[in-house]
Parts: structure tokens; sequence; C-alpha cells
């Protein structure tokens, strides 16, 4: 099977480029004429993108950039994604598993950002599941030291630009340097506000709907609740997933590869979540992509078991 | 002539049925059979005419799962956020359920041609008396069959379930650990008691109301909508 040799190279820190830190490159068509006109401007990516001005000219409103079509109120707040399909862009291209990861990884920073810019409040990422350690095991061992040396190397980036970091998942299962780091990394943002980004390491949807049913049967078995109390959201309040203050259900589920499944992820708390899959592998994923799925949600109807109209 | 051409119809479909029988089958399906409503809007047919026009669809759809040896199908008829809908509304979907439900257990239906087991799976409780002794008849009624497996969520959402087996399990170890304490000696107690303390996977599936059936294979959803609910 391919993967044995490939997970020996070494990865160093330093090739990782740093996206957060610097902004894309726009080129800017025709100069603003008035005070609250349009300004057309294009994107590296090519991506068409308007910049709303407000009243006091562009010195406050040129951190909003958002893509042509898309209305900032209608924009999740809490986007979740299963960044499948690393090992099959790595395979289409000849490549290593190994590179098709640090390619998912450079594609998840340039998401993160984008969210940033855009945005969107709570991010969560499904980085590995609890049956991935299933996987050989230098393939698992490669993904465990990505994961540290990516923690690592953007640790600064994520207080910089303001974003809080939980891990969740089972972490007794991951090696101690990289459990040490992500709770270090939990610790140093706790503070932040501007994104949360939620990263499922080791994780099961069912697991933690059974933990979560665990600590509730403690609490009965101390006295301190009674079965007759255990509603919907005291069931949430013992998910992992409570750490997301304020928008704890994604809005907008987005799977790459064009699998059509859930895999075990965020069972509870995808319940009146938009799907979107999507055809391209996860390192391709880019902004143009990125705009689509979301401009897709604009144009959902959500009901959550309701009428729109009598 | 309609009976033959009937007749042609049934024999085309169940060739194309044992061909598509050779490959891979779902051995369970679930539908989320959504746009009655729009169905009857687009075609300007009366209120309550989609839901019926939805009824037929589903017998239909039954046959043909069993006809392809489908074991289990369930089927999400009404959830608990559809209560929060017009009362009028849910008053006339409750009866138009309760009149098909009837239908089902007469002796010229589906359930009885092919001896169909059928479920309830929800908060009952919720549902108003008559309907809930339909419910409650029907699945009496089947409870013996041998066949297929249908299972109808009403009153039901996921999380909904998972809240109820999570009471269900504190329930259970609550009355197991009272049963325990009365009856050990006490230098076993507490070793018994850590280890059956525990509430582990199995003791929580076991009181979810899909316990005992396979998860579904395929969920298919109608009318374009992209969430679950139904997991």
């Amino acid at each position: 099977m391919i993967g044995a040799q490939q997970f020996r190279t070494q990865f160093f820190v330093p090739n990782l480029p740093n996206p957060i830190a610097r902004p894309a490159a726009i080129r800017v068509v025709s100069p603003p004429s008035i005070l609250g006109s349009r300004i057309t401007a294009v994107s590296a990516a090519g991506a068409p993108i308007a910049i709303p001005c407000g009243e006091g000219g562009d010195g406050g409103c040129n951190t909003l950039l958002l893509p042509l079509g898309l209305c900032r109120e209608a924009l999740p707040k809490h986007v979740a994604v299963i960044m499948d399909g690393n090992g099959r862009w790595a395979a289409s291209k000849g490549m290593p598993a190994a590179a098709g990861h640090e390619a998912g990884c450079r594609a998840l920073q340039g998401m993160v950002k984008l969210s940033c810019k855009w945005g969107i409040r709570v991010l969560t990422v499904f980085a590995f599941s609890s049956e991935n350690w299933h996987r050989p095991k230098p393939e698992v061992d490669f993904l465990m030291m990505l994961f540290e040396n990516v923690f690592m190397s953007l640790s600064g980036d994520f207080l910089r630009e303001g974003i809080r970091i939980c891990i969740i998942g089972d972490s007794s299962k991951l090696p101690k340097s990289l459990q040490n780091m992500a709770t270090e990394l939990e610790e140093i943002t706790r503070n932040n506000s501007r994104l949360d980004l939620i990263i499922a390491l080791s994780y099961s949807g069912r697991t933690d709907i059974v933990q979560a049913c665990q600590k509730i049967a403690q609490k009965v078995k101390n006295g301190i609740l009674k079965p007759e109390d255990i509603t919907e959201s005291r069931v949430a309040q013992e998910l992992d997933t409570s750490c997301a203050a304020g928008y704890a259900y994604p809005d907008l589920l987005i799977r790459t590869s064009g699998e059509l499944r859930l895999s075990n992820f965020l069972l509870w708390e995808l319940a009146y979540t938009e799907l979107y899959f999507a055809q391209s592998h996860w390192p391709d994923f880019g902004e143009d992509e990125y705009a689509e799925a979301l401009l897709s949600f604009q144009k959902r109807q959500r009901r959550f078991g309701l009428r729109t109209t009598s | 002539m309609p009976t033959i051409f009937g007749n042609l119809c049934c024999i085309v479909r169940r060739c194309i049925f044992s061909v598509l029988s050779i490959g891979p089958m779902p051995n369970h399906i679930a539908f989320i059979m959504d746009g009655n409503r729009r169905y009857a809007n687009k075609r300007s047919l009366e209120k309550g005419t989609g839901h019926r026009a939805g009824f037929s669809a589903l017998i239909s759809i039954l046959r043909y799962c069993y006809e392809m040896g489908v074991k289990y199908v369930t089927i999400y008829a009404f959830s608990i956020d559809n209560f929060k809908r017009k009362p009028q509304e849910v008053q006339s979907t409750m009866d138009l359920m309760k009149e098909k439900i009837d239908e089902l257990l007469t002796e010229q239906s589906i359930v009885n041609e092919y001896e169909v087991r059928i479920n309830f799976w929800g908060n009952l409780n919720l549902l108003n008396d008559s309907f809930r002794l339909s419910v409650e008849k029907a699945m009496r009624s089947t409870c013996h069959n041998t066949g297929p497996v249908l299972s109808v969520c009403v009153a039901y959402t996921s999380t909904d379930e998972i809240a109820h087996a999570i009471e269900m399990s504190c329930y259970e170890k609550r009355d197991m650990m009272k049963e325990l304490h009365a009856c050990s000696c006490k230098n076993d107690f507490f070793e018994e008691y850590d280890m059956q303390s525990v509430i582990s996977v199995v003791d929580f599936e076991r009181h979810l109301y899909t316990s005992g059936c396979p998860d579904p294979d395929i969920v298919i959803r109608t009318s374009g909508t992209n969430y679950c609910l139904f997991v």
C-alpha cells in the first residue's frame, strides 16, 4: 500500500507559508468616485469583490471585503467543515499523501483567514476522527507531527488575529507533546473573540454524546440532578462542542471531495444545519469555492420545521 | 385495458428491480418526505391534498422497497418542531395520519400483504388521545409480523430521542444501584457499585427508540433541501 515510505519526510516548520499574517493582494480596477459608492476590485484569486463604503469614507469599512452576491447579514455565523480528500488530491498529482496533508493545512489557513475577513464567528473543522487511528501508523505519526508543528508555528498568528482555539475529541489518545501543545494553545488564546476555531481531533460524534450521557449520569448519581430534569439543553451543555459560546450549532456544513455523508461528525449539533457538498478535494478548496458554498447557503430557505407562509 | 397496461408496467418494474437486486442493496432506507404542500400549491390543489398525495406516494415507494427486498424502511412523518405550526394544520395532519394508520390495518393493505411490522418512534405522549390509541393498536397488531419493518417517526426529533435515552439510562442505573445497595453485603458493595455505575454505549443505545434496528444505509430527502434532523 502506498504511504509507508512517504511519511518519513521531515517536516520543516519554516517551509510553511503564513497567509494569516499576509493579506491577499488586491488590484483596484477603478478608483472611488464619491463617498458611499462601491469600489470594484479583484482579489488575488481572481474572484470579483465589492467593497461597501460606509458614511465616513473608507477608513472604517475597508476591513470587510465580501465576494459579489454575498450579503453580510445573511452569512452563516458558524461554519463546520469535513476536510476530505488530501490523499486523493496528492494521488491525482503523483505526490505522496504527506504532501496532500501539508497542502490541506495551507487550505485550512486560507479558510481561517477568509472566515476572519468575512465575519464568520465560529469555524469547526474535522481534522482527525476516532476512526482515523486505524490508518497506517506512519501516516498517523506524520499527522500528529504535522498538527504539533502547525500549532507551534501559528500560535503567534492566532494571538495576533484574535482567534480562540478549542480542541474537541478524545485527547487522551494523542501523543503527550501534542496534548500539552493543544492545552497551551487553548490557554493562551482563551480571551480572543474574533473567531472561534474549533479543531476536532480524535473526535467521534457518538462518543461525544455518550460521554455527555455519562457526565449527566454522574450528576444524577451524586444527587445534583434528577432524571426528570434531563433536557436537550442540559445534554448540549455537556457536549465537547459547548465551548463555542453563543453559536454552538453550525449553520452550514461543508464537505469536500464529493462524499455525501457525515462520517460521525457533530451528530447532535447538525440537526438543522444546511449541508453543502463540494466536488473539489480539500487542498483545492479556496476562496472561490468557499464563496460558492456561502452563496448556496444564502439561497436556502431555513424553516426549522415551521411553515414560511400561512 | 387499463388493467392490462397496469399489469404490464408491473412486470417491467419487477424486471428492473430484479436487475437492480443483483448489485448491493441497502438493508435500511430512511425517507424525509418533504414537499407535500409545495406539490399541492404548484398544482393549485386544495389544502390537505398534498398530504394525501404524499401518502399515496409513500405506499408506492413501500411496495417498490419490498419488491426489491429492502428489509427496513423508516419514514419521517411528523417532527416535534412541526407542532409549532398553526393548530388547525397540526390537527388536520394528525387526523389524516390517524385515518391512514387505520387504513393500513385493514385486510387489503400493503401491511397485511407483506406482513409488515410497524414501529412508531417519537415522544408519543405529545399526540392526542385518539391518535395515540391508533398508533398503539397498530404496533400491537403487527408486533408478531415477520416481514419487513416500517418505522414511522412521529412527534420525533433525534435530539429528543437522545435526551430521552439519557434520561432512561439514568433511571435504569439509579434503580440498579438501589437494588445493589439493598442486597449487597458491605465488603462487595463498593467494588460492584463502581463497576456497574458507568453507563456504557450499549446501555445508552438500548434506550434509543431505534434500538434493535440497523442504522440506515441511505437517507433520501425530497424537495431539494439539504438538512438532516434525522441522524
